[in-house]
């Protein structure tokens, strides 16, 4: 016989937590330009400015699976959640006999 | 003479930066933690557990990599900071020491041409110890020329040896591709930059992009061109897969203006007031945090009846358990967790009718801008809806398992 065990509250919480993280990525770097000035106006700062933006796609494609992962796992505990409450639910009706 | 410039930059702002991008590498690093536990089964056992594990499969990589070069370039940015503030402050003395010299050349100059004018000459030994002083200022400027260039010479070794770090912590498996960086700066030069302009906004694949504001889009970008082209960012994170934008645009109208509800004499008055004047740009960014929030929020309370606690996330992110100030635990019984379910209230018609106008009442009171992002917001959502091929594709065909 199959056993799972599942904490739907945390797999939700995750999905929250994945989808703040997709957004994080999603803004990182963007901002740059106006960063590097901190490094003076060398070669430093040239490769400051690429090392925060030259990994856009990745982190582009990182930021929607993130999204993605973040949906499904929130959806995933949302589901597990509503069948521990309707399990419940029923038990207690059927106590009440 | 040589006109010495100083050096620019700024060491505190450098180690500012670099705290920045620990804090970032942390995230990375406890976000790939956290899938870690996951993949392991942590708190997901069971067959849907493993299918969203073998989901992440792809992208924990990433994250690691992520957080390796953040931190690199953190460490490269601690090291050179000092080494700015150094030479900068070198610099800017050797520079306001030859403008001083220089003032005071000039100063004796004028002096030795009174002397001359009144008959002196240039044995006259007033005028040969001016001159003697204009010799120390010489050597002045000369001195502070050779400091310069002494300080400048560090600063130069520095900036090429923390350019080098930064390439270093920048060679992984993150790097764009030389043919995707040239895509991307041809595309930015049309409609790609006005994305970039909004957080939290996720960029479809290039081509997906062109294909649709070639056809389905085009329409609605001629429509939307006249307002400065934040219409056009709409268009294009419409098709991002990170939401509807036009919800996004329906929240950023009604930003600043707040509904106010009061009974006179058992009659309720419901009035709409501006609280703040937003500028177009700082609307949309609200509006886009603000809808991710929205939607994540929507998730967990859903989930859970209330706010959950988040495993891990930005600091600057208020997460619902942040603003309602409690973070029940995980193992929190179903009891408990049900009691705090909120009891349904019902509503009179009255009330319906003030919460379906209530959006457009919000953007009427922020003038006619917000009033135009209003009715695009609804145009936007219902032709996500007519055309969900077109305007709500998934840009996932790159993306990980």
């Amino acid at each position: 016989m199959s056993s799972y065990r599942v904490d739907g509250a945390q797999v939700a919480a995750l999905g929250l937590a994945l989808s703040e993280l997709a957004q994080g990525v999603a803004t990182q770097g963007e901002s740059v330009r106006s960063d590097a000035w901190a490094l003076g106006n060398a070669a430093a700062s040239g490769a400051f400015e690429e090392a925060m933006t030259h990994w856009r796609h990745e982190r582009l494609l990182l930021a929607a699976s993130l999204d993605d992962l973040g949906a499904a796992a929130a959806t995933a505990g949302a589901v597990y959640l509503e069948a521990e409450t309707g399990n419940v639910e029923r038990l207690m009706i059927g106590g009440e006999r | 003479m040589t006109i010495l410039a100083p050096i620019s930059g700024d060491a505190d702002a450098c180690l500012v930066l670099a705290g920045a991008l620990t804090g970032s590498a942390t995230r990375f690093a406890a976000a790939a933690a956290d899938l870690s536990g996951l993949s392991a089964g942590a708190v997901w056992e069971g067959p849907a557990g493993e299918a969203f594990a073998s989901r992440i499969g792809g992208v924990r990589p990433v994250l690691e990599a992520a957080a390796d070069r953040y931190a690199g370039c953190a460490a490269a940015l601690r090291a050179f900071a000092p080494v700015l503030a150094d030479t900068q402050a070198r610099a800017t003395a050797a520079v306001e020491e030859q403008a001083d010299a220089v003032r005071r050349y000039a100063v004796l100059e004028d002096e030795i041409w009174r002397q001359l004018s009144a008959g002196a000459t240039e044995l006259d030994p007033t005028v040969v110890v001016l001159r003697a002083s204009q010799h120390g200022c010489l050597v002045r400027q000369r001195d502070a020329e050779d400091a310069h260039a002494r300080a400048l010479a560090e600063f130069d070794a520095a900036d090429r040896a923390c350019a080098l770090a930064l390439a270093r912590a920048s060679d992984d498996v993150l790097a764009d591709s030389a043919t995707y960086r040239a895509v991307h700066s041809a595309s930015s030069q049309s409609f790609a930059s006005d994305l970039l302009s909004v957080p939290g906004v996720i960029l479809p694949p290039l081509g997906a992009a062109h294909a649709v504001v070639s056809t389905a889009a085009d329409g609605l970008l001629r429509a939307f061109w006249n307002e400065g082209g934040w219409d056009q960012v709409a268009v294009n994170a419409a098709i991002a897969g990170l939401g509807s934008w036009g919800r996004v645009l329906k929240r950023a109208s009604g930003l600043g203006a707040v509904e106010q509800v009061t009974t006179t004499g058992g009659r309720t008055v419901r009035t709409v007031r501006v609280t703040e004047t937003w500028t177009t740009g700082a609307r949309l960014r609200e509006g886009v945090r603000a809808e991710g929030r929205a939607k994540a929020r929507a998730w967990v309370q859903k989930a859970t009846g209330q706010t959950g606690p988040p495993i891990f996330g930005l600091p600057d992110t208020p997460t619902p358990s942040r603003m309602s100030g409690q973070a029940p635990s995980p193992s929190l019984p179903w009891r408990d967790r049900l009691r705090a379910v909120p009891p349904r209230v019902g509503r009179t018609l009255e009330e319906q009718v003030s919460a379906k106008t209530l959006g457009w009442r919000l953007a009427s009171a922020n003038g006619p801008q917000a009033q135009r992002m209003y009715v695009e917001g609804v145009t936007l959502e219902q032709a996500a809806k007519r055309l969900p091929g077109v305007i709500e594709g998934q840009p996932n065909q790159d993306t990980y398992p």
